[in-house]
This record gives structure tokens, C-alpha cells and sequence, in this order.
């Protein structure tokens, strides 16, 4: 077969056609990507504009050093907010339903101690079939009970070891009590924080 | 030890790719009128989904994040996909004309199929809730695929069963076939919901 | 005119895929738990089938026969990745909804299917239309489902809460394998009715025809 023959048959117009294609979708998304490329610090603004509505100065902390593992949720990231002085914790909660819920947690401060939780917004629910079913009030009148001062007793909190509870009626009991988890592990991480000495 | 445990009940019952993530419904469907046939089809599913994982992991991990070019990922998935597919066909034909028979005519459709792309998609991601606190790596990428594969297959078993056993009855035009079909496999769905409550 | 509007019909009514053909299934039963994400992916698909529809119908004299499907693979993968670039940047809400299946549309077989049965033996416009009627067939489809799927098992239509009573089935797989597959048998009882009442007044015109030149 000679040069020529080669250039012209079937074979290499076949792989001509697919690496030009390939080469013009290519270029065109990486072109593309250079516009539409989605930063990590615009990720976290708009986890922050989802919670507080607007968008507010925060810092991260360093926990690396801390204990960050509790019996039934685990503190992934800690900020302060600097516009009010709470804490903005990202805490993953077990025990749910089948599944892992990662959620925001802002604890109130008050007089330099713990005083509350302000908010709480699901981040993500890997595995859990009900999570849909969890409102915002739910997740509202959660935060309203949730007491700081109590003591954790084997890993739970008064009323959060049950599924359902007050919170039947949302129709995803175990996912609350998931969130419930993550909400006193944060509760709990910020007041060994704060008790640290930390809080300036 | 627990992480292997935490990755196989995942793939097999409370993260199943049919009844819980929906993924492969196409073959799940079409494929599952006769026992011997939803069989074949399980089995090439699960050998395409274990390799291709093996081969898309390593590329996404060492290649193609090093190279900042991680948002090509579906072009590079499929293609590596399709022409496993192809070179598998040509090796099962080589070696065994008999599997070729029984099993060759499912490997054309495995490229379309979602649950290939879907496994292959799932492992590059968060993963974290299988893992039992040990790190992502190629080994439990390809365990996870494979027992997902398995899980794909018990499905197909079970509703091929089912359905083997329907055809003797009478339905309503309206009803026959895909519709049965559904409802029949809305009860195993119910049925593998029991499995959630399994804590890893 | 009337092939338009016949190719119209087919993608809407005659040839729905999600209905009368049952393709595409996997994103139909994961999202129609929610109305929302599934309108979305339907929107989602319409952008991208019609997109790929035009593309590929555009390039058929370029494309050899013997690499097409990889070829449309491609082209079809590439509207996806953009398409998700796009979601993640300007809808993150939607793109988190729909969550693996966005990557999926790839291997929804109605867009290759599309590609393959129409796209590559039409013209440019005609696949255009197919594309956009077979793309709101698809998303009418998931809608009305998402809707009837998300009141019974969250009791609120596109998030907008209505009812305190559910029925937690219908929130997961299993709701929504009842709701598509009853979806079905009543589009398939509703378009046999249609057709066979179709078919009862063309006979009697028929006879009525003949009866005529009997009498003439």
C-alpha cells in the first residue's frame, strides 16, 4: 500500500474524523472551563449566602490538632464569623437512615459561652432515602431545642437516642436524629473549644 | 476487616444499584424475562463494571487530576468504557465461543448501560460513608464495583424469578409488560428498604 | 408543514420515549421524587438532545459510517460536560439535585437513540424539531410524575408544602417505580382508546364510501 492509497482509505478518514472531533471538543471545554471553573472559596460563599442570606466575613480555623471524633458525628471544618462572633461549624452526623448526614451548624455565642444554635442547613445526605422529607422549620425548631448545657449520656443527648420523638412527624425520624448527632457533636466541639481558651 | 465489610454490605444491599440508586434500569427491565439470560447479563455487568473501574480509577487519579484536566472525566469514562467493551467481545470470542454465545450478546449494549458510568462516576467522588474511616484507594474502588456488579446480579436473579412466574398469569393489556413489570419491581425495592436499617 | 408537525406528535404523544418507549429510565425513577429536579433534568435533556440532534445531523456527510457511535458518544459527551459546567456554575442548586445523574444523560438512550434512528438521516431543521418535541415529550413526562410522586410522598408540589399527610414510599424507589409504571399503563390505555376509536370512524366512514357507490 503506498502513501497515498493509506490517505485515502476508510481506516484513516475513520481515525482522522474521531481525533478531529475529539480535538475541537476538547479544546472547546477547556476553553470553556477557563470561564465556568467553579473556585472552592465560591462553593463555601454560597453555603454561607444559603445560611445567613447574605454573605458575611468569616475565618477558618485549624482543628487538625483537636479531638474531632465523637461518638456519633464528626467535626469536619470550624470557622468564626466575624460579623457576630458565632461559630460556624461543618459537622457530619450518624446514625441516620442508612446514611451520613453533613451539615452547617452556626452555635450562638453569648458573654463568651456557648448559648445555642442559631441555624442548621443540611450540606449533603450521602444514602439517605428520607432527607427530602426534612424542612426547614424542622431543622428550625431543632436548633430552638437544642440546649447546650446538657451533658452528652452515652454518646446522645435527653430525647435524641429514640428515632421520631418530636420529630415523627417530619416522616425522616432517623435522618433527625442524624442532624441531631451533628448538632450536639458541634455544640459539644465549640464548648471544649471555647473552654480551651480559645475565644478572643 | 470493617471497611471491607462496610464496602461489600453497601454494594450489595443498602446502597443496591437498582432498588436504592436506580442506576441500570435499562437492562434491569429488558433483560430479566428468562432467568439464564438475566444471569448472563449480570455476570457481564459485573466483569465490565470491575475492570472498567480498575482501569478509569488509576487514569482519573494519576493522569488526568495531576494534569488539571479532571473535568474531561465523562469524554475519557466512556470512551475507556466502549473500547474495553469491544476488546472484551473479541477476547471472549477468541478464547471461548461457547461463553461468546451465551454471554456475547449483552457486552454491545454494557456501553449505554447507566451502571457502568455510574460506578465509575461514584468512586472518584465522596465515598467517605463506606469507607469506615480508612482512605479511598485503587483496591477498595474496584471491591466496591465489584460487589456493586454482584448486587446488580442478585436483583436480576430475583426479578427474573418473579417474572418467569408472572407470565402465567393473566394481566390487563393496559398492565402488560413494562407496567407489571414496575410494580414488580416496586416490591423488591420495598423489600431491600428493610436493609437500610443496617448501621456500618 | 404536516411532517412537522407530525414529527411533533410522534416525540410528544405517538412515540413518547418515556412513556411509549420506556427509555431513559434510570434518571426517569431516581428523580421524579421530587418535581423540581425532575423538570430540571427534563430541561437539561431538551437543551442537549435538540443540541446533539442538530450537531450530528449537521456533520452526517463528515462522519464515516463505520465510527459513528463514537463519534456521536463524543459530541454528545461534550454537550453533557458543558451543560454541567454551566449548572455548576450559574443553578448549583439544581446541579446538587440531580447529582450523579447529571453525567449520566450521556448514556440515556434517548439521546443516542435519537441520534441514531433520526438524526443521521435528516435535515438540520427536522432534527431540530425532533430533538425539542422528543425533549418535552421527556420532560412532560417526568414532570407530571414528579408532581404526582412528590405530593403523595412530601406532601408539597416544587417544594411549595401543601399537606402534612405522606406516604414515605412514595419519596423513594419504590414510589416512583408504582407511579411510572402506572403512568404507563394508563398513556397506553388512553392512546389505545384514542387509536381505536380512531380506527371505528375510519371504518364507518369507509362503509359509509361504499355504501354510497352502491347507491350511485
Amino acid at each position: 500500500m503506498t502513501v497515498k492509497q493509506f490517505f485515502k482509505s476508510t481506516a484513516f478518514k475513520c481515525v482522522a474524523t474521531l481525533m478531529g472531533i475529539l480535538l475541537v471538543c476538547g479544546v472547546f471545554l477547556t476553553v470553556m472551563y477557563g470561564f465556568l471553573q467553579v473556585s472552592d472559596e465560591e462553593r463555601f460563599d454560597r453555603a454561607i449566602q444559603k445560611i445567613y442570606g447574605k454573605s458575611v466575613e468569616t475565618t477558618q480555623i485549624d482543628i487538625s490538632e483537636k479531638e474531632t471524633s465523637f461518638e456519633y458525628s464528626d467535626i469536619l471544618e470550624l470557622y468564626k464569623v466575624e460579623d457576630d462572633g458565632n461559630y460556624l461549624v461543618l459537622a457530619s452526623g450518624k446514625e441516620g437512615f442508612g446514611g451520613v448526614v453533613e451539615c452547617w451548624v452556626v452555635v450562638k455565642m453569648e458573654n463568651g459561652a456557648v448559648a445555642g444554635v442559631n441555624k442548621i442547613s443540611v450540606n449533603k445526605a450521602n444514602g439517605e432515602s428520607y432527607i427530602s422529607k426534612v424542612s426547614q422549620g424542622a431543622l428550625d425548631s431543632l436548633a430552638q431545642k437544642a440546649d447546650p448545657d446538657e451533658e452528652l449520656m452515652g454518646g446522645y443527648k435527653h430525647g435524641t437516642k429514640e428515632p421520631g420523638g418530636d420529630y415523627v412527624q417530619t416522616g425522616a425520624s432517623y435522618s433527625m436524629r442524624a442532624i441531631s448527632n451533628a448538632v450536639n457533636g458541634a455544640m459539644e466541639f465549640v464548648k471544649a473549644y471555647v473552654a480551651g481558651g480559645n475565644n478572643q | 476487616m470493617g471497611t471491607f465489610i462496610a464496602i461489600v454490605l453497601a454494594a450489595v444491599l443498602t446502597n443496591n444499584f437498582i432498588t436504592v440508586k436506580t442506576y441500570g434500569i435499562c437492562p434491569f427491565l429488558g433483560v430479566s424475562k428468562k432467568t439464564q439470560s438475566a444471569v448472563g447479563m449480570g455476570v457481564a455487568v459485573t466483569i465490565v463494571m470491575a475492570l472498567a473501574t480498575l482501569v478509569t480509577y488509576p487514569v482519573y487519579e494519576y493522569v488526568m487530576v495531576p494534569l488539571g484536566i479532571d473535568f474531561l472525566e465523562i469524554i475519557f469514562f466512556i470512551f475507556i468504557i466502549a473500547s474495553l467493551v469491544q476488546m472484551l467481545e473479541q477476547v471472549i470470542k477468541k478464547v471461548s465461543p461457547s461463553l461468546y454465545n451465551t454471554m456475547g450478546i449483552y457486552l454491545p449494549l454494557i456501553t449505554t448501560n447507566c451502571a457502568v458510568l455510574g460506578v465509575t462516576e461514584l468512586v472518584i467522588g465522596d465515598m467517605s460513608q463506606f469507607l469506615a474511616g480508612a482512605s479511598m484507594n485503587i483496591g477498595w474502588a474496584v471491591l466496591y464495583a465489584l460487589f456493586a456488579g454482584l448486587g446488580f446480579t442478585l436483583v436480576m436473579i430475583i426479578m427474573s424469578g418473579m417474572r418467569e412466574k408472572l407470565n402465567y398469569y393473566k394481566t390487563p393489556k393496559a398492565l402488560a409488560g413494562f407496567p407489571t413489570a414496575m410494580i414488580t419491581a416496586s416490591f423488591i425495592c420495598m423489600a431491600f428498604m428493610v436493609f437500610t436499617y443496617i448501621q456500618i | 408543514m404536516n411532517k412537522y408537525k407530525r414529527i411533533t406528535l410522534d416525540g410528544l404523544i405517538f412515540q413518547n420515549p418515556t412513556l411509549m418507549l420506556v427509555l431513559g429510565t434510570c434518571p426517569t425513577l431516581g428523580l421524579i421524587s421530587s418535581a423540581t429536579s425532575a423538570a430540571g433534568m427534563g430541561l437539561t435533556v431538551v437543551v442537549i438532545l435538540t443540541l446533539s440532534n442538530i450537531i450530528i445531523s449537521a456533520l452526517k456527510k463528515l462522519i464515516p459510517n463505520e465510527v459513528r457511535i463514537p463519534c456521536y458518544i463524543v459530541v454528545i459527551a461534550t454537550l453533557v460536560t458543558f451543560a454541567r459546567m454551566l449548572l455548576e456554575k450559574f443553578v448549583p442548586d439544581l446541579y446538587d439535585s440531580l447529582g450523579g445523574f447529571l453525567a449520566l444523560i450521556v448514556v440515556n438512550c434517548i439521546i443516542l437513540g435519537r441520534a441514531e434512528a433520526f438524526a443521521n438521516k435528516h435535515t438540520v431543521l427536522e432534527s431540530a424539531v425532533d430533538g425539542l418535541a422528543n425533549g418535552l415529550g421527556f420532560t412532560c413526562a417526568l414532570t407530571v410524575m414528579g408532581i404526582v410522586c412528590e405530593f403523595l410522598g412530601s406532601g408539597s408540589i416544587f417544594g411549595l408544602h401543601i399537606m402534612n399527610f405522606t406516604i414515605g414510599m412514595f419519596a423513594t424507589p419504590a414510589g416512583s417505580f408504582i407511579i411510572y409504571g402506572l403512568s404507563i399503563a394508563l398513556f397506553t390505555y388512553i392512546i389505545n382508546l384514542f387509536e381505536q376509536r380512531k380506527r371505528v370512524n375510519e371504518n364507518r366512514l369507509a362503509r359509509e364510501n361504499l355504501l354510497d357507490k352502491e347507491a350511485a
